[in-house]
């Protein structure tokens, strides 16, 4: 397969080992991992895409052998910056600006709970350019949410060849979300509402999708 | 079609006011979703503290909206969700608390097997088929 840049575009395998458990929330693309990491919203110049969507599975785990909660406390403290005084210019005799008490009882001590996989790596399949791929991910040394608190550590990332072409698996199943209405292989998978393309936060580009089992 | 799509369709512009509609369903359900709206009880409440199960023929819900809406107020939650659910149709359902819901909170439940129960800021992904009372 060659792309517009005459390049050779090959199914490849890339694989993060993990030194620290790896906390993730939903279908972590490779695509969206380039986009992240590349800090831009399109990466067809390493992946293959077509109408939008990319020939990158979603992260699998590899050697999977405990899960673990991990909790953190934010502290939220209602209170405004001072610049906000410039900005808002309050209607009020004092010119001060209050927080009401329904705004001040969303702050206070809020629990985020996730559930991190103890793994040994988290492997993609996708067709790419795998050096260039390797390449623009080498630099990330932690992947996942709350990397800063020391979750995802990568000890090394490394690319092989491989087989999948990164939407379609072995026993024809969905690699990474693929709108049902793309997918022509047939099966009993499950369709369920998925993100299937950048911005995958955004509802819009939310819609009807079949989805593996991560 | 994604959530805020169905739910605007089949529900949301229903209850919203006619000058408020701008044909964005996400934007739409956003707007609807922090509105004030008229109850049959003359009082007005913001869309929560309720359930609502959405379907493509009817919506039933135990939000007091006015009769004009055309919300079923017959069925009981639970009879509501497996109606919905065992139908084979898409559906939503929604479990609302307290807290405003936003858009992004809604998803559309496309087979019983991955049920998604939308409540504020959180969505809880469950087997229906394998409830004890399931019976197809």
């Amino acid at each position: 397969m060659v792309d517009g840049m005459g390049g050779s575009l090959t199914p490849f395998i890339l694989r993060a080992h993990l030194r620290t458990p790896v906390i993730r929330r939903g279908h972590v693309t490779l695509d969206a991992l380039l986009m992240s990491c590349l800090s831009c919203g399109d990466v067809s110049h390493l992946l293959l895409c077509q109408d939008d969507l990319y020939f990158a599975s979603s992260g699998f785990m590899v050697d999977a052998y405990a899960t673990q909660k991990a909790a953190f406390v934010a502290s939220l403290r209602p209170e405004h910056s001072p610049h906000w005084l410039d900005v808002l210019r309050p209607n009020t005799k004092d010119k001060d600006l209050r927080i009401g008490l329904a705004r001040q009882r969303e702050g206070g001590n809020i629990i985020n709970a996730y559930t991190a996989i103890v793994a040994n790596a988290i492997e993609w399949y996708a067709t790419g350019h795998m050096q260039d791929v390797l390449e623009a991910v080498k630099p990330a040394a932690f992947i996942g949410k709350r990397r800063t608190s020391g979750y995802g550590e990568v000890v090394r990332w490394e690319v092989e060849v491989g087989e999948l072409d990164g939407l379609v698996g072995y026993a024809n199943d969905p690699l990474r979300p693929v709108p049902t209405e793309r997918w022509t292989l047939g099966g009993a998978w499950i369709p369920v509402e998925a993100s299937w393309k950048a911005p995958y936060w955004d509802v819009r580009n939310r819609t009807r999708c079949f989805v593996p089992q991560v | 079609m994604n959530g805020p799509e169905f739910f605007m369709r089949h529900a949301g512009y229903r209850l919203l006011p006619l000058e408020r509609h701008t044909q964005d369903a996400v934007a739409d359900a956003d707007t609807l979703l922090g509105l004030s709206l008229p109850l049959h009880t003359g009082k007005t409440l913001r869309l929560s503290s309720c359930w609502m199960v959405v379907t493509p023929h009817w919506v039933a819900t135990s939000f007091k909206a006015l009769p004009e809406h055309g919300f079923r107020h017959d069925m009981e939650r639970k009879t509501a969700i497996e109606v919905a659910l065992k139908s084979g149709e898409p559906c939503m359902l929604l479990s609302l608390g307290k807290r405003s819901m936003a858009a992004r909170d809604l998803f559309v439940t496309h087979d019983p097997r991955a049920a998604r129960m939308c409540s504020e800021g959180e969505v809880k992904t469950y087997d229906a088929t394998q409830e004890k009372t399931w019976t197809s």
